[in-house]
């Protein structure tokens, strides 16, 4: 048999996991390391070898539940065939564990696609590429995250998260500009910044003295030991922006007024951090403090800064906290490659891709002005082709046959490429050099911009946030 | 009653009326004349080009009827409807002997005499021609005279021009439906050239024009064409092409006017826009003018009927931009038949208790509706469309590849069925695709000119979903429904 490979190896185990000569009455589950290494797991009594003596709980184990020998052996001979993808021990057993729920009952056990490509069977017959679904747990060091279906939200005001695959695109600048717009429709907004690797966007919206004591790191750092709620009232403060609107903005910085060690507690801050209920990971501790900030400020809208990048701090935002998800994008191979990887990873996952995929809304940061109409029609094509192909519905032909009764309207989840309030329909923000190196804090005629030049490039953007903020969530 | 029922059955009702008045004219104050097709109107427009269900018949019989144009002068100022103006129909659906021949008729007549030469005998028997030609009770004897006597002809119509001007009046005859001049391209094709020539002919009158409405696929044809001084006909054509906000322009003109609810729909503007339409001596209400190109007004408007989102919240869209994207054809294009027709099913569709007058689920449904009734009128139009799509129907999964339709069409032997009925005759397939001489490229190269594919990437094709619904076609797409 020839190597395998990382991916390789989850084929082999999904094909051998579903096999039909294995007993129905068991699923086979597939544990994966952190190297990649995978076991398979069988919520049953291992088998006894010959003249071996059933020992500890399983004595009272009833026959019924001991998994078949010639299960076992093929499941073994299937584990060698993912070579160095195997594990030490290939095969899980309930009598592996003391507690064996804590394995075959963990919550993140999920069902994941895999597709099995187009191969020459053993009798010269041409099987065609298809996919099958395996029951995985997957045993990540980071990216759990960005397969996380969020826990089920309490009522919280609308929340839009910004997102980038990199810098340097205008996020910050629009999220501001956003924030502005909002403040003089009356509204209260709440700017949180997540961007704990590149803190900054509290600069474009504080002189540095108004900045608020303390961050979001000093949050997540004490927190952990038992005093968040000391950091919750001094983490704010009130944008100079808003003071000419009637409405507010309150700003959440990364990084506290006078921080001293931001790399040392940014070093922590990532951690599990220990609770009664188990290890509380990141995801939650965002939420969490999302959550006491929205309670405590009363907020009418809540803009985050992401992380940029493919980074779990990105994906904690997007799946979990998003209730509109702003995905900024150029017309860059390096887009079309990292929103491919993304969606990719979320299209495995049924359950994440029809929560996740609505919410979504492509940016089209930096439009170029030359040739704006066919470039934009371009790009909105490349758009359309990325998400057809990743996150919407595949529409058997036929299945769309009128039922005759209202309520059962196709349910396909599949808009047109012209469709205006399709998440792949790109929301246009303008390449204006007046925004590349802008302080929005500055009047116009010292450097700063007038409104008719705001409104002019991201006038689609605010008006486009507005409709979905007043139009509810869903 | 409340408003949200009284409104609902002003929908029913405008919509139930557009679905009739194609052909004949139905009540005036259900007229409306988007600013785009002001021009079309204008006698000096001789050709006026419009796609199926843009409304060319409909115009055809409502400039015809006095008390139409009577609305239209009134409401309309900017279509320029001459205050005396004569109108006679030269050929159309459901005409008599007196006002023109029949396709028997033309066909006979064809045999022996110039195409230009019958529709001159059109043109003098409405223009009102003196002398022996009064006398002349068939179409065959004028056509023959007129054929016979060319200087006379020329007299004659200078004679009528001249009344026409001392009275202070004008005349437009219309011409409409011209694919059923003959039942073939072969026997249709010379008769419209002929008929273009002489429009042309007439322009050299003070008084007298004429008004050809045309498929686009006609203009396209070199055969009908390639006459002298053609680019001069060419450069006056009108085309009447139905913007969003026309449509809903439309919508709001017919609410305004109907028998039940329209009170309540005159009043919702007037509270919601503070404006307050015109009215006519005869009680029409017209709608304001403000209303008719603003978009962002005709939003908050629509909104009031149908809410603001097509689901419990924004994302799955508006539904007034909603409705329009989902009946867009290839070329961009809505038929206000197809309009209406999805308007008239959420209508009948949304529960009598509902707080608005329509559903959003009553909107997807209607525009199911719309979907088969667009494929319903194309085939009507162009019945070949019919034996090329059927093969398809719930069989293809779009975008796809060119040779995905053209297996299945190898498949079925479609093209050889069309082919062989064509050779027969047959009347499905009188008028046969124009370019299918190039074999299955050459058919979809019709379709896409139809608006019914659209080719992405110089290889694939795509069907909008207005066809797509109707005909069952799946949609690929990355999420696969588990099993």
């Amino acid at each position: 048999m020839a190597g395998c490979t990382f991916n390789q190896a989850l084929v082999r185990a999904a094909l051998a996991a579903q096999d039909a000569r294995l007993p129905a009455r068991w699923t086979v589950g597939v544990v994966r390391d952190v190297y990649g290494r995978l076991r398979f797991a069988v919520d049953a009594w291992r088998p006894l070898a010959d003249g071996e003596e059933a020992e500890g709980p399983r004595q009272y184990a009833d026959p019924d539940e001991i998994y078949p020998v010639e299960a076992h052996n093929f499941l073994v001979a299937a584990a060698a065939g993912l070579q160095p993808y195997s594990g030490s021990s290939p095969l899980l057993y309930r009598d592996d564990f003391s507690n064996p729920a804590l394995l075959f009952r963990h919550e993140d056990w999920h069902r994941t696609i895999v597709t099995v490509s187009a191969e020459t069977t053993e009798d010269g017959a041409e099987a065609p590429s298809r996919e099958i679904s395996v029951h995985l747990l997957d045993r990540q060091i980071t990216g759990q995250d960005w397969l996380r279906p969020p826990a089920d939200a309490p009522v919280h005001p609308h929340r839009l998260v910004f997102f980038g695959l990199k810098g340097g695109v205008g996020r910050s600048t629009a999220l501001t500009m956003v924030a502005w717009g909002l403040a003089r429709q009356g509204k209260r907004v709440l700017l949180v910044d997540f961007d704990l690797e590149s803190p900054g966007l509290s600069g474009l919206l504080l002189p540095s003295e108004q900045v608020a004591e303390c961050g979001l790191v000093d949050w997540l750092v004490e927190d952990a030991v038992g005093q968040g709620d000391e950091v919750l009232r001094r983490m704010v403060s009130a944008s100079p922006l808003a003071e000419t609107t009637t409405g507010a903005i309150r700003v959440v910085a990364a990084m506290g007024r006078e921080e001293q060690d931001y790399l040392a507690k940014l070093a922590r801050a990532y951690t599990d951090v220990p609770s009664p209920n188990g290890p509380k990971r990141m995801g939650a501790r965002m939420r969490q403090v999302l959550e006491l900030l929205e309670i405590q400020e009363q907020p009418d809208v809540v803009l985050i800064d992401s992380r940029a990048g493919l980074h779990d701090l990105a994906a904690v935002s997007i799946t979990s906290l998003a209730d509109t998800a702003l995905l900024f994008a150029t017309d860059s191979a390096q887009t079309w490659m990292g929103y491919r990887q993304l969606f990719t990873h979320w299209q495995r996952r049924p359950d994440v891709v029809t929560h996740v995929r609505d919410r979504l809304a492509i940016v089209r940061a930096l439009t170029p002005k030359s040739d704006r109409e066919g470039g934009v029609r371009r790009f909105q094509h490349e758009t359309y082709e990325l998400f057809a192909e990743t996150l919407y519905d595949d529409i058997p032909p036929g299945a769309e046959v009128e039922s005759g009764v209202l309520e059962h309207v196709p349910v396909y989840f599949h808009p047109s490429e012209s469709d205006e309030a399709a998440p792949h329909f790109p929301i246009l923000v303008d390449w204006d050099e007046r925004f590349q190196e802008f302080d929005p804090r500055l009047r116009a005629g010292q450097g700063g911009v007038t409104e008719a030049q705001i409104d002019a490039t991201f006038g689609a953007l605010l008006q486009w946030v507005t409709e979905r903020v007043s139009g509810g969530g869903e | 009653m409340t408003t949200s029922e009284a409104i609902r059955l002003a929908v029913r009702e405008a919509t139930a009326t557009l679905d009739q008045s194609q052909s004949a004219a139905g009540r005036p104050e259900f007229t409306y004349v988007p600013p785009s097709h002001a021009r079309a109107l204008d006698p000096e427009a001789t050709l006026v080009e419009g796609i199926r269900g843009a409304g060319k018949s409909f115009w055809w019989a409502q400039l015809a009827s006095a008390s139409h144009r009577a609305f239209v002068q009134e409401t309309f100022p900017e279509a320029r409807l001459p205050k005396e103006l004569k109108v006679a129909q030269g050929f159309g659906n459901g005409l008599s002997p007196t006002q023109a021949p029949d396709a028997e008729v033309l066909s006979a007549l064809a045999e022996q005499y110039r195409p230009r030469s019958i529709w001159r005998a059109v043109i003098a028997v409405h223009a009102g021609f003196a002398g022996p030609f009064v006398a002349l009770k068939t179409w065959t004897q004028r056509v023959s005279w007129i054929q016979a006597n060319p200087e006379e002809f020329a007299n004659q119509l200078e004679a009528a021009d001249r009344r026409l001007e001392s009275a202070g009046e004008h005349l437009l005859v219309l011409f409409d439906a011209l694919d059923r001049l003959a039942d073939d391209w072969q026997h249709i094709n010379p008769l419209a050239k002929g008929l273009l020539q002489v429009a042309l002919d007439v322009r050299s009158t003070k008084r007298i024009r004429c008004k050809v409405y045309l498929r686009p696929d006609i203009l396209q044809d070199q055969s009908i064409t390639s006459f002298p001084d053609y680019s001069k006909l060419l450069a006056g054509k009108a085309s009447l092409e139905w913007r969003r906000a026309d449509l809903y322009a439309l919508l709001f003109q017919c609410l305004g006017n109907a028998t039940s609810g329209g009170a309540e729909f005159q009043s919702l503007v007037a509270d919601k826009f503070d404006m307050l339409g015109k009215r006519n001596a005869a009680g029409a209400w017209s709608l304001p003018s403000a209303m008719r190109t603003d978009e962002s007004r005709q939003e908050v408007l629509f909104e009031l009927i149908a809410g603001k989102a097509m689901g419990s919240g924004t994302k799955r869209g508006k539904p007034y931009t909603w409705l329009v994207n989902h009946l867009q054809d290839g070329l961009n294009q809505v038929s206000p038949r197809s309009f209406f027709a999805a308007l008239g099913t959420a209508a009948t569709e949304t529960s009598h208790d509902f707080a608005l007058p329509l559903d959003y689920r009553g909107i997807q449904r209607g525009v199911q509706r719309a979907s088969e009734i667009r494929v319903q009128e194309i085939t009507e139009d162009y019945p070949w469309v019919r034996l090329v799509m059927e093969p398809l129907r719930a069989n293809l999964t779009v975008p796809c590849y060119t040779f995905e339709i053209e297996k299945i069409w190898k498949q079925e032997g479609t093209l050889e069925k069309l082919e062989s009925r064509l050779r027969a005759a047959d009347t499905v397939v009188k008028l046969p695709p124009q370019n299918r001489d190039q074999g299955p490229s050459g058919i979809l190269i019709d379709l896409q000119n139809l608006g019914m594919v659209q080719r992405i990437d110089g290889q694939r094709i795509q069907m909008p979903d207005v066809y797509r619904i109707a005909y069952g076609l799946g949609r690929k797409g990355g999420v696969k429904p588990l099993k």
